[in-house]
């Protein structure tokens, strides 16, 4: 019982504490978000490097995240892959894509990646195609959060009509849970 | 389980139930970076080729919509202001120092996917934390239109811009960062068509003279000119 209170109470203040920020973008539907996707990992950040882009379009900056792959849901990976995302730190310049999600060394994450080729962002619906995978203390654990960290509860609430975290999606699924409904998905799309 | 942990248990109970039930501390949200004082001047180039004729709302052009969220914004800061050039000439170009906004596939040639409305990107001096430069683009493959009231099936771009400027501005989403507060610059498109209270306290927040604002403006009566092309005193 105060195990569960315990963990309850972790839950809750991280969950109030989700960061992040966005641009304009209208939330895929669970279904948008595997269909969308060309491949859809589990990895962990385990370099992060900012560096300028010059193009036509004038000098910008861009990030290359390194991913150690841990599971790959959809499409063929191997044992690491590497994600642009524009924006970041150089010097003592930087830019800021606002919503494009940053992402820290250790960190761990179910990606859907929808396009590797110059796009503002490499996920499915910008920020969206990022779910986080925290690992619960007490059991050890692994469970999903949104890109913002809030709970997901279940993939139902993926999409528009994501609501504020409330005490019914307190608990998030499984990454195993997450897994099986992604698989089962990716299977069903699959030509027979 | 022994009394001592049946203490312990109520007070987490307590402690889980006031987190979840209270109303937040605090209001809006910033981003790390703001404009030094002054003017923040925005180049626009909507010239939209599948729009033709009035928009709903009335307004003729995308620009002039635009020009309408920027002084929207301008009836609640005091340190920084929005000026507008309509039609801008200035080559599309980043880092140029140049605030550009205007519709495109894709920001600065990276592509936008559907879902993606509009994107603002910001230039900073780490050192200093100032913004140096403020970008919007307004996906171009997306029917927009502009009206009040709530969600039709194309874009009411006015809602839009009024957020994304808000990003220009400084201002960050208060629901993805743990607040429940009614406010145009929450992450999602509701029907929702004006600034709300958090947001004018958030612009001034930032960039408020700490006198309180005696200016409202009132985004939802397309009727009234004055409510639409900027404030009037509140009285």
């Amino acid at each position: 019982m105060f195990r569960r209170l315990l963990l309850l109470t972790v839950v809750g203040t991280v969950a109030a504490a989700g960061v992040a920020r966005s641009t304009t973008v209208i939330p895929p539907t669970f279904d948008a978000l595997v269909s969308g996707a060309a491949t859809i990992f589990v990895g962990e950040v385990i370099n992060v490097r900012s560096d300028w882009d010059i193009t036509p379009h004038g000098r910008s900056i861009i990030t290359l995240v390194t991913f150690r792959i841990e599971d790959v849901w959809k499409g063929n990976l191997g044992v690491v892959t590497q994600l642009e995302f524009m924006g970041g730190e150089v010097g003592d310049i930087g830019m800021r894509v606002e919503g494009s999600p940053a992402f820290r060394l250790g960190q761990r994450d179910v990606l859907f990646v929808g396009s590797t080729v110059r796009a503002v962002s490499p996920l499915v619906g910008f920020m969206h195609g990022r779910m986080r995978v925290e690992r619960d203390t007490l059991s050890g654990v692994d469970r999903v959060r949104t890109f913002d960290g809030r709970p997901l509860g279940s993939v139902a609430q993926i999409g528009p009509q994501r609501t504020a975290p409330s005490l019914a999606s307190i608990a998030p699924m499984r990454l195993t849970d997450f897994e099986s409904a992604v698989r089962s998905r990716v299977g069903a799309a699959r030509p027979r | 389980m022994n009394a001592r942990h049946r203490t312990a248990c109520g007070a987490l109970a307590a402690l889980v139930l006031g987190a979840i039930t209270m109303e937040p501390m605090r209001s809006f949200s910033v981003l790390p970076n703001k404009w030094a004082n002054g003017t923040v001047t925005m180049h626009l180039q909507l010239q939209l080729a599948s729009a033709s004729g009035t928009l709903i709302d009335g307004a003729d052009s995308f620009n002039e919509v635009a020009a309408s969220a920027l002084a929207a914004w301008n009836c609640h800061t005091d340190l920084v202001k929005f000026a507008a050039v309509d039609n801008s000439t200035e080559p599309r170009v980043e880092n140029d120092g140049v605030n550009s906004v205007f519709f495109d596939a894709s920001e600065f040639g990276r592509r936008l996917d559907g879902n993606t409305l509009a994107v603002a990107t910001s230039w900073y001096q780490v050192s200093t934390g100032n913004k140096l430069e403020g970008d919007v683009v307004f996906n171009n493959t997306v029917n927009w239109n502009s009206y009040r009231g709530g969600l039709r099936p194309s874009h009411d771009f006015h809602r839009v811009a009024l957020h994304e400027f808000g990003h220009v501005l400084g201002l960050d989403h208060p629901d993805e960062n743990g607040q429940r507060v009614t406010a145009l610059m929450n992450s999602g498109i509701t029907h929702l068509d004006a600034l709300a209270a958090d947001d004018i306290a958030g612009g001034r927040a930032l960039y408020g003279a700490e006198v309180p604002s005696n200016i409202g403006f009132f985004g939802t009566d397309s009727q009234d000119p004055a409510s639409y092309f900027g404030c009037r005193h509140i009285q």
